[in-house]
């Protein structure tokens, strides 16, 4: 287990060295921030007096050095356009996305798994196929769409809910619904076929000729088994949330790292852009290390055989 | 579907309560807010709304009127005793928020940060709005004297800009590093904890996010008539009108002309509205080997600005003759007529230019002007009509010191009620345009440009100002589309509506602009 915990911290280590640096070279391959932060008449002396105040002046390679030993003594750099440290930006930002982000999370998983056992044993009836219908809507309607929708209903036409910003609970109904829709979706079909593939294998016909009640039959026996492929699933969808997250921010005005790095990219702020994908990173690849733990830890083949992780 | 419409009655009730409902505080939502509230170095558009209620200049004026009514602010009088020196007498009893109060040496160290500076940010405001002063000194605790390398016809103007708000001398150096220097450090940090004299005072800024203004019970002048003003960014704006209707926000900022009768259906709102100081321009690089005078002439006669303003802002936006608003005063020339409408003189031009046939590249970003792209698409259709093939090219980069751009869209706003802070800030011979190589103004140009800025009459001034329109016209680098109409939708019991003696976009909530809560 630990060989197994070493080998993917040492990959982990070489993703994240590998992404930051290529970001820090594309970044600057994309344009000069002075032509996208102050575009309104700045003169060529102004312009230059500018990229000198920001350190972009010096050699890019320079400015890469500088960056990697600014990084190792904890120091990510001030904005460009906010003139405070980056780190500072996001601690701002990041409670707001990360609760919304746990709240999708949280739907996600009390809605899509029961509805997708739901839906798998009750396969030939009405209800199940409407359930099924409905999730495959959320598969289809983008975020966005539903966002603007619920937004019509819900608030200019009924006014039951807050149309924008946060701060109360109602603030998150609607950015969650909006956010948690299509995983919703997915989870369910997902667990749906997991659950068909696990109910028709031997050992269920097996649990059930034993004598075992039906409920400890499907959910011990049966879910058990199926949950292996859906949190896979789980743990790489999860990943397409942050970009998920950024569109919903917008339409919602929903102050968060999404709408931080929007603006960060469409300015060309360097900084906030280079930290805000190397939070990213370590979080696409911490959710890939816990779906891999999840794995071993329900599947006892991986915990015990393989060392390289395998299928994450 | 279903599962949305169950929390429904219980929504209901708990929204009712989270509603603000008291009217002693004011919720904004706007469309864009700025990353650092520091008046010395922020000339944008969206800088422009926050500082006014929070700091003071030394010169006041009066809103209400567009041209310039001088009034005592900070300096309760002022007098020229030499051509080129200025002498105040500052306002004895001012506060700044944070208890300190103000002092000559707090208008000495304001003035001085931006004219004597390595600070980049000011240095570029300095050479923008205040190249001429040289020198700023403290006579006595209540008196200060301003000298101009040459005699300023601007003086009042110059006083009264946003840039020139005076700040806490002693509170700015000690925010970081030593307390006895003024360091960038401290003009940065400055920018997120920001400390004026105004009616209002930052108790809550998260840049790009939410401002919030409480009122200042030491403020020198009327009290501010709101307890609390929240600021409230909402990028969307179709979220911006749904927050509106819902009741979450009193009165948000940036509603397109197409978007008035719609907020104007609710009974409960309205929509206040005003042509703002500031011109949409289309601009030519003159020094293109393809944009010849003769084809730049014939583009610029093209466009039926009329039509534009028509369609796309139901009629509401200005037209103008010549680069003028009634906010110049005595400089305001509408009689001048260097821009027209005249299609079949600009056919005609076009065969004496050689035009080859080359589409010719238009710039614009997506969103960024209203009607921006939508106008480039009409302005295409126009030029077709003249034989010119127009490529339009969306890019959210700023191209003026590209030295392939041949056209582009711009704003040209007034930064201070003269054509010196307007036409100026771009046309002036060393000027950004001049610098970024797509604008070569000849010397007879730029002898008239001397005559306009420092002679001390008004006549001289306006003659050399029509002579800088001529010659603009005659090989035109720019041309003034229209001025905006810009609008906020708000609550009809609401008694605000944006002034013409602001510079654009100004969100004033002082005492004498709201005439009810």
């Amino acid at each position: 287990m630990i060989e197994f915990l070493a080998g993917r911290l040492l990959r982990m280590t070489v993703t994240l060295v590998v992404i930051v640096s290529a970001v820090f070279f594309a970044v600057r391959l994309s344009g000069n921030p002075v032509d996208y932060i102050m575009p309104e008449g700045l003169d060529a002396d102004g312009r230059r007096e500018m990229i000198a105040y920001w350190g972009l002046d010096r050699p890019v390679l320079v400015q890469f050095e500088l960056f990697w030993r600014a990084m190792f003594e904890g120091n990510f750099g001030l904005g460009l356009v906010e003139r405070r440290p980056v780190a500072e930006i996001f601690a701002d930002r990041l409670w707001q996305s990360l609760s919304l982000l746990v709240a999708t999370l949280a739907v996600t998983i009390v809605v899509g798994i029961p509805v997708g056992i739901f839906t798998a044993l009750r396969r030939r009836t009405a209800v199940g196929g409407v359930a099924l219908l409905a999730a495959f809507l959320g598969y289809a309607v983008p975020n966005f769409v539903l966002a603007i929708l619920m937004l019509l209903i819900f608030s200019y036409t009924l006014h039951w809910l807050p149309s924008s910003g946060s701060g109360t609970l109602l603030h998150y109904v609607m950015p969650t619904i909006a956010l948690s829709a299509f995983f919703v979706a997915a989870l369910v079909r997902y667990t749906r076929n997991a659950m068909l593939d696990v109910l028709s294998q031997d050992y269920m016909r097996t649990a059930r000729a034993k004598g075992l009640p039906e409920r400890v039959v499907i959910f011990k026996h049966g879910l058990r088994n199926a949950l292996i492929p859906v949190i896979t699933v789980l743990g790489l969808q999860m990943t397409s949330l942050v970009a998920g997250a950024i569109v919903v921010e917008t339409v919602f005005a929903w102050h968060g790292v999404g709408d931080l790095l929007i603006h960060a990219t469409l300015r060309r702020d360097y900084p906030v852009l280079q930290f805000g994908v190397l939070a990213i990173a370590c979080a696409v690849v911490a959710i890939n290390l816990l779906v891999d733990l999840a794995y071993a830890a329900i599947d006892p083949r991986i915990r015990f055989g393989r060392t390289d992780g395998g299928i994450a | 579907m279903i599962r949305f419409s169950l929390p429904g009655a219980i929504a209901a009730a708990v929204c009712a309560a989270v509603v603000p409902a008291a009217a002693q505080t004011l919720t904004v939502g706007v469309q864009n807010m700025s990353p650092y509230i520091d008046p010395g170095r922020d000339h944008s558009n969206v800088g422009s709304q926050q500082y006014y209620n929070v700091f003071d200049t030394l010169l006041e004026k009066d809103h209400t009127r567009p041209e310039s009514v001088w009034k005592p602010g900070l300096a309760t009088s002022w007098k020229l005793i030499a051509p080129n020196v200025m002498e105040l007498k500052l306002r004895q009893g001012v506060k700044f928020h944070n208890g300190d109060p103000l002092t000559a040496d707090d208008v000495v160290f304001t003035i001085d940060r931006i004219i004597h500076t390595d600070f980049a940010p000011y240095l570029i405001r300095k050479r923008d709005f205040v190249p001429n002063f040289d020198k700023v000194e403290k006579i006595d605790e209540e008196t200060i004297r301003i000298t101009t390398a040459k005699p300023e016809p601007l003086f009042e103007t110059l006083l009264n800009i946003q840039q020139l708000m005076i700040v806490p001398k002693k509170y700015v150096m000690a925010l970081t590093g030593d307390p006895n220097v003024a360091e960038a450090g401290d003009f940065e940090a400055f920018g997120l904890k920001p400390v004026g004299t105004g009616p209002y005072k930052v108790t809550e800024y998260v840049p790009n996010q939410k401002l919030v203004w409480q009122r200042f019970d030491g403020f020198w002048g009327d009290k501010a008539p709101y307890e609390k003003v929240v600021l409230t960014r909402i990028p969307e704006l179709s979220a911006r009108i749904t927050a509106l209707k819902n009741g979450e926000v009193d009165l948000i900022t940036n509603v397109p002309p197409d978007q008035i009768a719609q907020i104007e259906s609710d009974a409960k709102l309205k929509v206040e509205g005003m042509v703002t100081p500031l011109f949409h321009v289309v601009i030519f690089n003159t020094q293109h080997p393809k944009m010849t005078k003769d084809l730049r002439k014939a583009l610029s006669l093209a466009i039926d600005r009329e039509t534009l303003n028509q369609a796309l802002w139901n009629g509401k936006a200005v037209v103008p003759s010549t680069h003028t608003y009634p906010q110049y005063g005595p400089l305001y020339m509408p009689e001048l007529k260097t821009f027209r409408y005249d299609p079949a003189e600009a056919r005609k031009l076009v065969a004496a230019s050689g035009y080859d046939g080359t589409p010719i590249r238009f710039d614009t970003q997506a969103a960024y002007y209203t009607n921006g792209l939508l106008a480039a698409q009409a302005i295409q259709e126009m030029w077709a009509a003249i034989g010119v093939k127009m490529q339009i090219n969306v890019d959210e980069k700023w191209s003026g010191a590209d030295p392939t751009m041949m056209s582009r869209n711009w704003s040209n706003p007034m930064y201070f009620p003269d054509p010196v802070g307007s036409f100026g800030t771009m046309w002036a011979p060393k000027a950004a345009s001049f610098t970024e190589g797509r604008f070569e103004p000849n010397e007879a140009y730029a002898a008239a440009w001397e005559r306009f800025r420092y002679s001390t009459a008004v006549e001289d001034r306006k003659k050399a100002y029509a002579e800088l329109m001529e010659r603009i016209a005659d090989d035109p680098p720019v041309l003034p589309l229209y001025q905006p109409y810009e609008s906020y939708g708000m609550r009809k019991s609401l008694g605000w509506k944006p002034q013409p003696g602001h510079i654009p976009y100004v969100l004033d909530f002082r005492a004498e602009s709201v005439s009810a809560k």
